[in-house]
C-alpha cells in the first residue's frame, strides 16, 4: 500500500504531461462504459423502456462512445510513451476536451441537478487541476463555467428542456422509480467513492510534503542530525529556559582532527563516511530526549546538554572521544582511524552565545595540547574559570 | 522552526537586510508580492492553515459549517411559515431535520465557547476534532436524506466537506468522521431501499406539477447546487495552492544552502554532472572555479561565529552579483568553500569573472566591533575538455591548492583534457 502511494506520488509530483494524459484518459473510462451500457440494459427490459426518450438516446450514446474510444486511443498512446519527459500541450488539451465533451453531454441529457453528474463535472475539474499545468486547466475551467451559465440561462428562460434524454426528470417528488434507484446508487457510488479516495490521497501527499519540508529545514543532509540554524534556535531557547530555572547547561564543541588529511588521502567519500559516523556516535552517546546534537560547520559538531553539570558532560565527551578513536574506517589496507578534540563549557547564567565562544576556545586549547583530548571550563557570570 | 520557512521565505532568507536568494528567485518573489488582494488573502489563508493551533482549527471548522446549516434551517422554516409553500413540504420531517441540525449547531457553539478560551494553546484536541468531524458529517447527511440523498445537490455537500476537513482538521479525525458518516449513509440508504423510510421525506408530491418542480423548490435546489459548486471552487483553489506551495518550497529548499542562499552541494553536483554530460554533445567550453576564503578560521576566531556567518553571506552575495544567473551556477560546497560552474564560457571569460569578484571584494569591507577588514579569496579555475565531473573537480581542487600554496589571494587557471588525464593515469600504472 505504502509502496503504491509512493509510486503514485512520484508520478504526481513530476507533473509530466504524458502521465496526466494517461490518468485523465484511463480513469473515467469504466464510468463511461457503464453509462453506455445503462440504456441498453433498460432497452432489454420492457418494464424500464418508458424512462428514456429514445429519440435523444442515440445522440448521447454516440457522443459518449466516440469520446470513450478516443480516450482509449489516448490511453494506449500515453502508455506506450509513459517514460517520456516531453511536453505534450496539444495532447493534454485534447484529452481534457474530449473527457469534458462526454461529461457535458451526459450532464445535459440526464439533467445535472437531480443526478450525481454535477459532482462528476466537479470531480473532473479537480482531476484536471491536479494533473495538468495551468495552461490546460485554466481555459477548460472557464469554458465549463461559461457552458453551464448558458445552459442555466436556457433552462430558466424555458428555451432549453431539462433532461431531454428522459421522458420525465429522475426525481419527481415521489419515491424513486426502481430503475432510477438502481441507476443512481451505482453511478453515485462510482463518482463519490473515487472522489473521496482522491481527496484522501491528496491530503496524504500534502502531509508528506509538509513533513519532509520540516525535516529538511532542521536537519543536515549529510549526517542526518540537526543543522546549524536549528541548533542556534534550540540554544537560544534553552538558554532562556536556564536563566529562568537557574540551572546549568553544558555545550560541547567537537572537531575531527586533521580532517582535511582524511579527505586528501582517502578521498571525499571516505570523508563523508567519517562525518556520518561522527553524527551517529554523537547521537548514541547522548540522551535522545533533550540533548541537542548538530553539525556546526564542515567537520565541526556541537552538542548541547541541558540541565547538566560539568562532570557529567566530561563523561559524555570522554565517551564520544573514546568511541570515535576506536572506530575503524574502511577495510584491509585502506583502513584508517580518526580522533577528535572536544571543548566543553558549563554555563550558569544562560548566555548561549558566549558559551559557544568559550567552548570554541577550549576546543582550540585541546587542539593546541596535541589533539585527541577533552578540555573543559566553567563560564560563570563574567569570568571564565578553568577546571581541568 | 518550521514557522521560519512558512512565512513566505522572508524570515529564512532575508537576514539583517541581506537578500539571500539568488536574483532569479528574488524577482519571482517580487512579482508575487505586488499582486493584488487575492495574493494577500491567499497568503493569509496559507499562514493560517500552517500555523493555526488545533483549537483555532476547530473554531474555524465550526465557523465555516454552522452558517450553512443555519441557512438550510432558515430556508426550511420559511417553507413551513409561508402559507402557499407549506403544501409542498411534509412538516413533521422538516421539523425533525431542523431539530437535528439545530442541535448540531448548538453543540458546536458550546464547543466554540470552550475552544475560544484556549485558542492560543498548542495543545492538541484529538477527541474534539473527531467528534466535530462526525457531527458535521451527520448533520449534512441528514439534510441530504431529507431532500433525497441521491437526487438533491445536498449530496455534493457530503463529498465536499471532506476536503475542507482535510485542510482544516487532521487526517485522522476526518477518516473517522467519514467512516461514521458512510455507515450512517449506507444504513439510511438500506432503510430507504427496503422501504422502511420514505425517499426524500421532506417533499410532498405537491411540489411537482407534471414532473416539474415548483419555482421555490427549484430556487432552493439551484441555490444549494451553485453554492456548493462555488464552495468547491474555493476549496479546490486553496487545497491545490497549499500543495503547490509546499512542493515549491521543498524543491527550492532542497537545492539551496540555508546560510547563504546559494545552491547547495547536492544540487551543484547534480548540475555539474549534467553540464559535463551536455558538453560531450555540444562541445561548448565549460569552466569550473573552486573558491576558498583565505584564513577564514581566523575570522571565526577573532570576531566570532556570527561574524563568520555574515562574511560567508557577504561572499555569497558578491559571487552571485557577478554571475550571469541562471546560466551560471554559484554554490557553497563546503564550510568556506564555494564553486562556480560556468557553461559556455571559456577560460578567458571565467578569469574575467574571477577578477571582477576579486576586485569587488577588495572594496567590500566587513565591520565588526569598530574594526574593519576585507576578505581575500584563492581560486582554482579549470576549463574542461570533455573531463568527467570527478576529474574536473579534482583539477579545480588541485589548482585551488596551488593558489593556497603560492601565498593565497591568487587565481590559478588551466585547461585540462580528459585524454591527457587518461594518458597520465596509464603512464602512472
Amino acid at each position: 500500500m505504502n509502496a503504491w502511494l509512493l509510486w503514485l506520488e512520484t508520478w504526481f509530483r513530476q507533473q509530466r504531461d504524458i502521465t496526466g494524459c494517461l490518468i485523465a484518459s484511463a480513469l473515467p473510462l469504466p464510468l463511461f462504459f457503464v453509462f453506455i451500457l445503462m440504456p441498453f440494459l433498460a432497452m432489454a427490459n420492457t418494464e424500464y423502456q418508458y424512462v428514456y426518450n429514445w429519440n435523444v438516446v442515440p445522440f448521447t450514446q454516440v457522443v459518449v462512445l466516440m469520446s470513450s474510444l478516443v480516450l482509449c486511443g489516448i490511453a494506449v498512446f500515453s502508455w506506450s510513451r509513459r517514460t517520456s519527459n516531453d511536453d505534450y500541450p496539444w495532447l493534454s488539451l485534447f484529452t481534457v476536451a474530449v473527457m469534458f465533451m462526454a461529461v457535458t453531454a451526459l450532464s445535459i441529457s440526464y439533467g445535472y441537478k437531480d443526478s450525481p453528474l454535477m459532482l462528476l463535472c466537479l470531480g473532473m475539474v479537480l482531476l484536471t487541476r491536479a494533473l495538468f499545468k495551468p495552461e490546460v486547466y485554466k481555459p477548460i475551467s472557464v469554458v465549463m463555467l461559461l457552458l453551464f451559465v448558458c445552459i442555466e440561462i436556457g433552462f430558466w428562460t424555458s428555451s432549453f428542456p431539462y433532461a431531454p434524454m428522459l421522458k420525465s426528470p429522475i426525481f419527481v417528488g415521489e419515491a424513486l422509480d426502481s430503475w432510477w434507484a438502481f441507476w443512481l446508487r451505482i453511478i453515485y457510488g462510482m463518482i463519490a467513492l473515487p472522489m473521496l479516495v482522491f481527496f484522501f490521497v491528496l491530503g496524504h501527499f500534502m502531509d508528506r510534503e509538509k513533513n519532509e519540508l520540516e525535516r529538511l529545514v532542521v536537519t543536515d543532509s549529510l549526517t542526518g542530525i540537526s543543522n546549524r540554524s536549528h541548533f542556534m534556535a534550540q540554544l537560544d531557547m534553552e538558554s532562556r529556559r536556564h536563566v529562568r530555572k537557574q540551572q546549568s547547561m553544558c555545550v560541547l564543541m567537537c572537531d575531527v582532527d586533521h580532517f582535511k588529511r582524511v579527505n586528501d588521502s582517502w578521498g571525499h567519500p571516505a570523508g563523508d563516511e567519517v562525518l556520518r559516523a561522527v553524527g551517529r556516535i554523537l547521537q548514541q552517546c547522548t540522551r535522545s530526549s533533550g540533548d541537542q546534537v548538530a553539525r556546526f560547520g564542515g567537520e565541526e559538531f556541537v552538542v548541547l546538554l541541558p540541565a547538566t553539570k560539568l562532570k557529567q558532560a566530561e563523561k559524555v565527551a570522554e565517551k564520544i572521544r573514546r568511541y570515535l578513536s576506536h572506530h575503524i574506517f574502511g577495510s584491509g589496507d585502506d583502513s584508517f582511524q580518526v580522533t577528535m578534540s572536544i571543548g566543553i563549557v558549563q554555563v550558569n547564567d544562560g548566555d548561549g552565545e558566549r558559551a559557544l565562544k568559550v567552548a570554541d576556545d577550549n576546543l582550540y586549547r585541546a587542539k593546541g595540547a596535541g589533539r585527541d583530548q577533552v578540555m573543559a571550563s566553567l563560564l560563570n557570570g563574567n569570568a571564565a574559570f578553568e577546571c581541568v | 522552526m518550521y514557522a521560519k520557512v512558512a512565512l513566505g521565505n522572508e524570515s529564512l532568507f532575508d537576514v539583517a537586510g541581506y537578500s539571500l536568494l539568488p536574483p532569479s528567485v528574488q524577482n519571482e518573489n517580487k512579482s508575487e508580492k505586488y499582486n493584488k488582494y487575492g495574493r494577500l488573502m491567499l497568503l493569509a489563508i496559507r499562514n493560517f492553515l500552517i500555523h493555526a493551533t488545533p483549537a483555532q482549527r476547530c473554531v474555524l471548522a465550526i465557523c465555516l459549517n454552522t452558517p450553512f446549516l443555519l441557512a438550510f434551517m432558515a430556508a426550511q422554516s420559511a417553507g413551513l411559515w409561508v402559507e402557499p409553500w407549506r403544501e409542498y413540504l411534509v412538516p413533521k420531517y422538516i421539523i425533525l431535520a431542523n431539530i437535528v441540525m439545530g442541535s448540531a449547531v448548538i453543540i458546536q457553539w458550546i464547543l466554540l465557547a470552550f475552544l475560544w478560551k484556549q485558542r492560543l494553546s498548542p495543545k492538541p484536541h484529538p477527541n474534539i476534532s473527531i467528534f466535530l468531524a462526525t457531527l458535521v458529517g451527520i448533520a449534512f447527511a441528514c439534510e441530504a436524506f431529507l431532500t433525497g440523498n441521491l437526487t438533491h445537490p445536498a449530496n455534493m455537500v457530503i463529498v465536499g466537506i471532506v476536503p475542507i476537513g482535510l485542510l482544516i482538521l487532521d487526517r485522522r479525525s476526518v477518516t473517522v468522521g467519514v467512516s461514521v458518516g458512510l455507515m450512517f449513509y449506507w444504513a439510511n440508504d438500506l432503510a430507504i431501499y427496503t422501504g422502511l423510510i420514505d425517499y426524500a421525506p421532506g417533499y410532498a408530491p405537491g411540489a411537482f406539477e407534471n414532473g416539474e418542480q415548483h419555482l421555490m423548490a427549484e430556487v432552493f435546489r439551484s441555490g444549494v447546487l451553485y453554492t456548493s459548486v462555488a464552495a468547491y471552487g474555493v476549496i479546490a483553489w486553496v487545497l491545490f495552492d497549499q500543495y503547490d506551495y509546499h512542493r515549491k518550497n521543498l524543491i527550492t529548499l532542497s537545492k539551496l544552502d540555508a546560510l547563504t542562499g546559494l545552491s547547495n552541494r547536492r544540487y551543484f553536483m547534480q548540475r555539474l554532472a549534467e553540464e559535463c554530460d551536455r558538453q560531450k554533445r555540444t562541445a561548448q567550453p565549460l569552466c569550473l572555479v573552486m573558491i576558498d576564503a583565505d584564513h577564514f578560521k581566523r575570522i571565526n576566531d577573532t570576531y566570532g561565529h556570527l561574524m563568520g556567518d555574515a562574511v560567508l553571506r557577504g561572499l555569497a552575495d558578491a559571487l552571485s552579483r557577478h554571475m550571469r544567473v541562471p546560466a551560471d551556477l554559484p554554490a557553497r560546497v563546503g564550510g568556506e568553500e564555494f564553486a562556480l560552474l560556468m557553461p559556455e564560457t571559456d577560460l578567458e571569460g571565467a578569469l574575467k569573472v574571477c577578477q571582477r569578484v576579486e576586485k569587488s571584494l577588495q572594496t567590500l569591507p566587513f565591520f565588526c566591533s569598530g574594526k574593519s577588514f576585507t576578505v581575500t579569496l584563492s581560486m582554482g579555475v579549470v576549463e574542461s575538455r570533455d573531463l568527467l565531473p570527478e576529474n574536473l573537480l579534482h583539477y579545480a581542487d588541485a589548482n585551488l591548492y596551488k593558489a593556497k600554496a603560492q601565498g593565497r589571494d591568487t587565481i590559478i587557471a588551466s585547461v585540462e583534457e580528459e585524454v591527457l588525464f587518461r594518458e597520465r593515469v596509464a603512464s602512472l600504472a
